[in-house]
């Protein structure tokens, strides 16, 4: 643990347990997120559902590398990921991005991409307004996160016809905004 | 025709707080809400800082969502506010 870290957030006026809640919740949910998306991407086939299996892979990698930039932050405050990886599971923010019933029905499935997607929209941006201007390394890294998480709701809700949503496919590397919590 | 609303104070409201497999009622805006079935109440408790059984007004001003999302679930009655409580009680024991 990093004391005097934890020790300035303390004094910032935020509750680290609680906020180590939120960030072990969140980390579980980028995790199951990636594994469920592999079995999504897997089963985006045929002429729509390989148009999409493109960004959906790009959501998916990021979304472990989302997992892997919040993990040391949990524990240089302290806290620390379940031994049990089924409780990890359970105790995820998002409910679980599972295939569809119907996994030839494209629709459904981008239905159940961008719910997973704005889950962590919102998820993120309740961690930025419990740590702006008190825990800015918090801050700093949910912030990153939520940039990619925002760009990849809008590129799924782009495909539900919800309207042009400004952006263009991942270009170059992964992870644009949480890459320097990688290095 | 309207079937009677079903009505809750805010202590009644307090024992639908999702625990040891009790509903989980939430009130937003003087409606009371089934949130029971959702992913995110779970345990009776949404985002580790809000408690079902209570009135969600104030913190749904903070909210990173509208009170809107709160229509995907049943609605089960309303809250009757404190002040009508007290003029109700304050009526009474003029009229003993």
């Amino acid at each position: 643990m990093a004391k005097v870290a934890r020790e300035m957030v303390e004094k910032a006026g935020v509750n680290v347990d609680q906020l180590l809640e939120l960030l072990v919740k969140n980390a579980s949910a980028e995790l199951t997120t990636y594994y469920y998306y592999t079995i999504l991407r897997a089963n985006l086939i045929g002429l729509e559902g390989e148009g999409l299996k493109e960004i959906a892979e790009a959501a998916r990698i990021e979304d472990r590398n989302h997992f892997e930039a919040l993990m040391p932050r949990i524990y240089e405050l302290g806290g620390k990921l379940p031994d049990s990886m089924v409780d990890f599971h359970n105790i995820s923010a998002c409910p679980p991005a599972k295939l569809p019933a119907n996994p030839s029905d494209i629709r459904a499935m981008l239905t159940v991409l961008v719910e997973a997607e704005r889950c962590a929209v919102r998820g993120y941006t309740h961690i930025c307004n419990l740590t702006a201007g008190k825990d800015h390394r918090t801050y700093d890294l949910a912030l990153a996160i939520l940039n990619e998480e925002v760009e990849h709701e809008s590129w799924f809700s782009e495909f539900l016809g919800e309207g042009p949503s400004g952006h263009f496919m991942r270009r170059g590397e992964t992870s644009p905004f949480v890459g320097k919590f990688l290095r | 025709m309207h079937a009677p609303q079903r009505t809750f104070t805010p202590r009644q409201l307090r024992r639908y707080d999702g625990k040891h497999g009790r509903a989980a009622y939430v009130a937003c805006n003087g409606i009371v809400y089934d949130v029971s079935r959702s992913y995110h109440w779970q345990t009776g408790i949404h985002w580790v800082q809000h408690r079902a059984g209570c009135d969600l007004t104030a913190e749904m001003t903070h909210a990173p969502h509208g009170s809107d999302l709160l229509e995907r679930f049943p609605r089960v009655g309303v809250l009757i506010p404190k002040t009508h409580r007290t003029d109700t009680a304050r009526r009474s024991n003029t009229s003993d």
